[in-house]
């Protein structure tokens, strides 16, 4: 012990040994919590997204029974890259869509937003996927806290200008939250685009086969 | 043995170490004399940016306390192999390593206190009041009076954050503990109250120059108290040395 507290050098060098072994105990406890937590995170997300397509669908798609989701992977600039983008059917005809995509206008990327909307690109529901924006100002959009994303139901692209009233447009936002309210305004209206110009049956299918 | 040292006064021959402080006073100086918030006011980010309401607040009160808990004990634990000079790199990667890993065990097992909760235990990483009690009191002292030091101040900064919340949330929207049932269940439900009307608060008591305001209402309000108490022990003593 006197040599440590004497040799300088051998002190440095002990010092950075014991900082690395304690490092790569980190790293590897942070891993295996990781692997560890992977499949129930993987499975709540899963059960979380079927759930919450069930009522994505606009009234007039959904509401037939029988009803199919089929999972394909969507890169387009309006949507993001690889998003996975639901094809619903129902007694094998196509009765609508349910698209995740993603807004780069938001506080603290990403924001990802879920869609859904009948095969005529009429919305129906308008939800918030996954969220980073700060708590407490940026997640009044959210359907808790506010009824600003109800206002998209029913909304096709044509028809409307997409930008919040507070610079013209024909969408409310929240007083507080104008980014946030405008980053989902703009990225729905990018996404309703990229969805005209996007051939569905020419994706590939999700990994892990949805 | 601890006869003859309690009674015979010996001045130790190397250095005298300071009296410990009682385990009471350990807890009890991080809810008021060394309160995190009101008197050193650490953290000050998460506090203004969180605290526009009282759920927010209480959320990452929570959060805070148990993350500073268990790091405060876990630096205790290893303080003996946590050199002098390494010390600071070791306490980043501890605490951000543990923050990662109940993060993570949070957001499999217990799903809904996530969505509520998860935003905040990932801004803890970055709270220099984690980092300041484990330099001041948890790289230095046994296990016990560790965590007794971080459940006080853990309280103690919770309290500060969920003041300043129902404070700026009364003022600013009318409401207290509003949207309280997805942190606490029902309970909260029927804490939480409406006494005006949301147009007619102050939105500016949201806003962040609200808090940095509330905040240093708090402060002043704790610096008023302490000097009215100091200002009638020292009338008393001077009442009393006029009649003798």
């Amino acid at each position: 012990m006197s040599a440590l507290t004497h040799n300088r050098p051998l002190r440095a060098i002990t010092a950075g040994i014991l900082l690395c072994a304690i490092g790569c105990l980190c790293v590897w406890s942070v891993l295996y919590a990781r692997h560890a937590t992977a499949p129930a995170i993987e499975q709540r997300h899963m059960a979380r997204l079927d759930s919450m397509a069930a009522t994505l669908l606009p009234v007039s798609a959904s509401g037939q029974g029988d009803l199919r989701l089929n999972c394909r992977l969507a890169s387009a600039p309006g949507i993001g890259r690889n998003m996975p983008l639901y094809i619903a059917t129902s007694g094998g005809k196509e009765i609508g869509y349910i698209v995740v995509y993603s807004s780069p206008r938001g506080y603290s990327n990403p924001l990802l937003l879920i869609a859904g909307m009948d095969t005529s690109l009429r919305l129906g529901k308008v939800d918030i996927h996954l969220s980073r924006e700060t708590p407490g100002i940026g997640d009044k959009v959210d359907r808790r806290h506010s009824d600003f994303l109800d206002q998209f139901t029913g909304r096709a692209l044509d028809g409307q200008f997409w930008e919040v009233r507070k610079s013209g447009g024909d969408f409310d936002y929240i007083s507080g939250a104008t980014v946030t309210s405008r980053a989902i305004v703009t990225a729905t209206a990018d996404m309703l685009k990229a969805m005209q110009n996007l051939d569905t049956r020419g994706l590939a299918p999700c990994k892990g086969g949805k | 043995m601890s006869e003859t040292e309690g009674t015979t006064e010996v001045p130790e021959m190397g250095n005298p170490a300071p009296a410990k402080p009682s385990f009471a006073h350990t807890f009890l100086r991080g809810l008021w004399s060394e309160n995190p918030g009101l008197c050193q006011l650490l953290g000050l980010c998460p506090l203004l940016a969180v605290t526009n309401s009282a759920v927010n607040a209480l959320g990452l009160g929570l959060a805070t306390l148990a993350v500073l808990t268990m790091s405060s004990l876990l630096i205790s634990v290893l303080h003996r192999l946590i050199w002098r000079e390494i010390r600071i790199p070791i306490y980043v990667a501890l605490i951000a390593s543990l923050v990662t890993c109940v993060s993570f065990m949070v957001e499999a097992y217990y799903p809904r206190l996530h969505e509520s909760l998860g935003i905040y235990l990932s801004l803890i990483v970055t709270n220099c009041i984690i980092m300041g009690r484990a330099e001041a009191c948890a790289g230095k002292s046994d296990p016990l009076r560790a965590t007794l030091d971080a459940l006080g101040c853990g309280i103690g900064f919770g309290l500060v954050l969920l003041a300043t919340g129902a404070i700026r949330e009364l003022l600013g929207t009318g409401t207290v503990f509003a949207g309280g049932e997805e942190l606490l269940g029902d309970l909260a439900a029927q804490v939480s109250t409406t006494l005006f009307a949301p147009d007619q608060g102050i939105t500016a008591a949201i806003l962040p120059p609200g808090g940095f305001i509330v905040l240093a209402l708090l402060v002043a309000l704790k610096n008023a108290l302490d000097l009215h108490r100091r200002h009638r022990r020292e009338n008393r003593l001077r009442i009393r040395s006029r009649r003798v």
